[in-house]
């Protein structure tokens, strides 16, 4: 994987600007970046499982993403040991997560809550990279 | 960005300022606030969500306005059902019916509390599921879940947990008859359900407090706060159940607004009208949810009792633990205001922002009916909380609205900069502030200098008229989520 993300500034919530070659990239450093927030990136770990969203657009196959994500982590009380996406457009993304048990780990989360359509942007740039920015509820 | 002063406590945003706007923006705040909050890019979300269809009068924004997502923190937008209004999932947030409360007890601080707050503060901790994710108090079967999610606080009161009063001092009784719990989706009830009875994570807490001013004896002694009184403020909110319902609603939002052409400035202000199906079945799934966040926040409260009873050896009745009032800051309502000179039915959005109904009003339990609503602002941690009182100017200033905290000031990133866990966590124990964290390195992104001055924030609701202020309480002991 060698998208990447970096943590943007807000007031009250938390924001990803994310980079990769590829938008499926995008999406790995995306998820990468939101379970180093939750505290519950250990690479390596766990059993793969498919996951497929879709959405109308790419900005939208994003937050459907994380959220996705999110859900996933919460409702099996789970770690993620990691992500490949296959597919990341045309409405629809196709990847496996690595999903690990959280067990008895404490984990040092800055608590997210979902994705948000705030400031959406997943495109293109002129150089052929991908970028996007997401805000996150925190 | 410019602001119009209007009054001392009062700035306009005029119409223009962002295209599309229908009403003007009206911010409540002392100057310095104001010119934050422009610098902030919170007064352009107050223009933005002055665009949504149907909103009368002006998109207000409290005195702890901040920078959010979509709506600004401390915003507050009514719609009219009748002029083509709308409700926007992203006006109410994820935490639906996030809120505070307030416990009182006949325990003096100095007499009776100073000694043990150290284990008193250690087994709240103890009891007190928290931190991200997390299992709850209460196991819930299906049947269970449809029952929290339809009679909020009446359901533990069923199963023998807490005391039938407190649902008298929550707002709405405790529950929501409008709620709908059919529209509450599968994945909302696996992610959230099992977590009912915990204080989640991030700015959520519970603060044991000593009642140190009060500025009104006649409200105060309605409450039965005095000086010297111990209390226990508690912040949480709806848990993963409200978060998926919000996420649910707002994909099928988006993608409804885009069908019908309703342009937004921001897509977190997506909407659906208020008559289409859509609108009616998120409001039957959010008020869903917000039974869910009272239910949570009284199976809290059993916690604490539980809590004092094991550190004091007498009851919790013994010990006077009552329930002051409970109350969200994140919710929409159909309430009745004036617009225009004659009475309307709305749809009034509270994101991060108190309902503040004044004395007489019909929905007030009787204890507070010729006093006004109680309304419970915590301060940041380790600066003093306060209770507030509506009044009647909030009414028509404001659609019955005040500010709901401190207000943060400075980013997550910044705030871990200024100082570290260890050296906050010794400088409240400096000021005899007991500290139990879940997530200690975490601890400095809810540092007191993150935030504003909560004693500004107040002063300005008060002269602003949205508020008066009853009570200051300062934090003895801190259990963070």
């Amino acid at each position: 994987m060698t998208g990447r993300y970096e943590v943007l500034e807000h007031t009250a919530d938390v924001g990803l600007r994310l980079t990769g070659e590829s938008p499926q990239e995008v999406l790995e450093a995306a998820a990468e970046g939101l379970a180093t927030l939750q505290g519950a990136w250990f690479p390596g770990e766990g059993d793969e499982q498919p996951v497929e969203v879709t959405a109308g657009d790419l900005p939208g196959l994003l937050v459907a993403w994380l959220d996705e994500l999110l859900f996933l982590m919460e409702s099996r009380d789970a770690v993620i040991g990691g992500v490949s996406v296959d597919r990341g457009e045309e409405g629809r993304v196709v990847g496996t997560v690595r999903l690990a048990p959280r067990g008895d780990r404490d984990l040092e989360s800055v608590g997210v809550k979902a994705a948000t359509l705030h400031r959406i942007r997943f495109e293109r740039e002129t150089n052929g990279a991908w970028s996007a920015d997401v805000y996150l509820d925190v | 960005m410019e602001l119009e002063r209007v009054e001392p406590f009062v700035w306009r945003v005029p119409v223009g300022t962002v295209p599309g706007m229908r009403v003007p923006g009206i911010v409540f705040a002392t100057e310095e606030m104001a010119t934050k909050a422009v610098e902030d890019r919170a007064v352009e979300q107050v223009a933005n969500v002055a665009t949504l269809p149907g909103i009368v009068t002006a998109s207000y924004a409290m005195p702890d306005i901040h920078w959010g997502y979509g709506f600004p923190i401390g915003g507050v937008a009514a719609t009219d059902p009748a002029r083509g209004g709308v409700v926007s999932p992203g006006g109410v947030g994820f935490d639906i019916a996030c809120g505070v409360r307030l416990l009182r007890s006949e325990l003096d601080w100095e007499r009776d509390t100073r000694e043990r707050i150290d284990r008193l503060v250690h087994t709240l901790g103890q009891r007190v599921p928290r931190g991200v994710g997390t299992k709850g108090r209460m196991r819930l079967s299906s049947d269970d879940v449809v029952r929290v999610l339809r009679e909020g606080v009446r359901f533990p009161l069923s199963r023998g947990v807490g005391w039938e009063e407190d649902a008298e001092h929550c707002e709405d009784g405790g529950v929501l008859e409008d709620a709908r719990p059919e529209h509450v989706s599968d994945r909302a009830v696996e992610r959230g359900a099992p977590q009912l009875g915990s204080l989640g994570a991030g700015n959520h807490f519970l603060e044991v407090q000593v009642v140190e001013e009060v500025f009104d004896d006649r409200v105060a002694t309605a409450m039965g706060l005095f000086v010297g009184q111990v209390c226990v403020m508690l912040h949480s909110g709806s848990r993963g159940l409200g978060h998926q319902v919000c996420t649910d609603f707002l994909r099928e939002v988006d993608a409804l607004s885009g069908s019908l052409g309703i342009e937004v400035p921001d897509r977190q202000l997506a909407c659906a009208p208020l008559d289409h199906d859509v609108a009616e079945r998120y409001l039957g799934a959010m008020f869903a949810a917000a039974n869910f966040a009272r239910a949570n926040r009284h199976l809290l409260t059993d916690a604490v009792r539980e809590g004092f009873e094991a550190v004091f050896r007498r009851s919790a009745r013994d010990l006077g633990l009552s329930l002051v009032y409970d109350v969200a800051h994140n919710l929409a309502k159909m309430e009745e205001h004036d617009v225009d000179g004659g009475r309307r039915m709305l749809c009034v959005h509270r994101k991060g922002a108190t309902r503040s109904f004044g004395p007489g009003h019909p929905e007030l339990p009787a204890r507070y009916r010729d006093v006004g609503q109680p309304v419970i602002i915590p301060g940041s941690m380790g600066t003093s909380s306060y209770v507030l009182v509506g009044t009647d100017e909030a009414g028509p200033r404001s659609f019955a609205s005040t500010c709901h905290g401190a207000g943060r000031a400075m980013s997550r990133t910044k705030a871990k900069k200024v100082m570290t866990a260890a050296e906050l966590r010794n400088s409240l124990e400096e000021r005899g502030i007991t500290v139990a964290a879940s997530q200690w390195r975490l601890l400095a992104e809810e540092a007191p200098y993150a935030y504003k001055d909560v004693s500004q924030v107040v002063n300005a609701c008060e002269g602003a008229g949205l508020s008066r202020k009853v009570a200051r309480l300062r934090p003895v002991g801190v259990v963070k989520g």
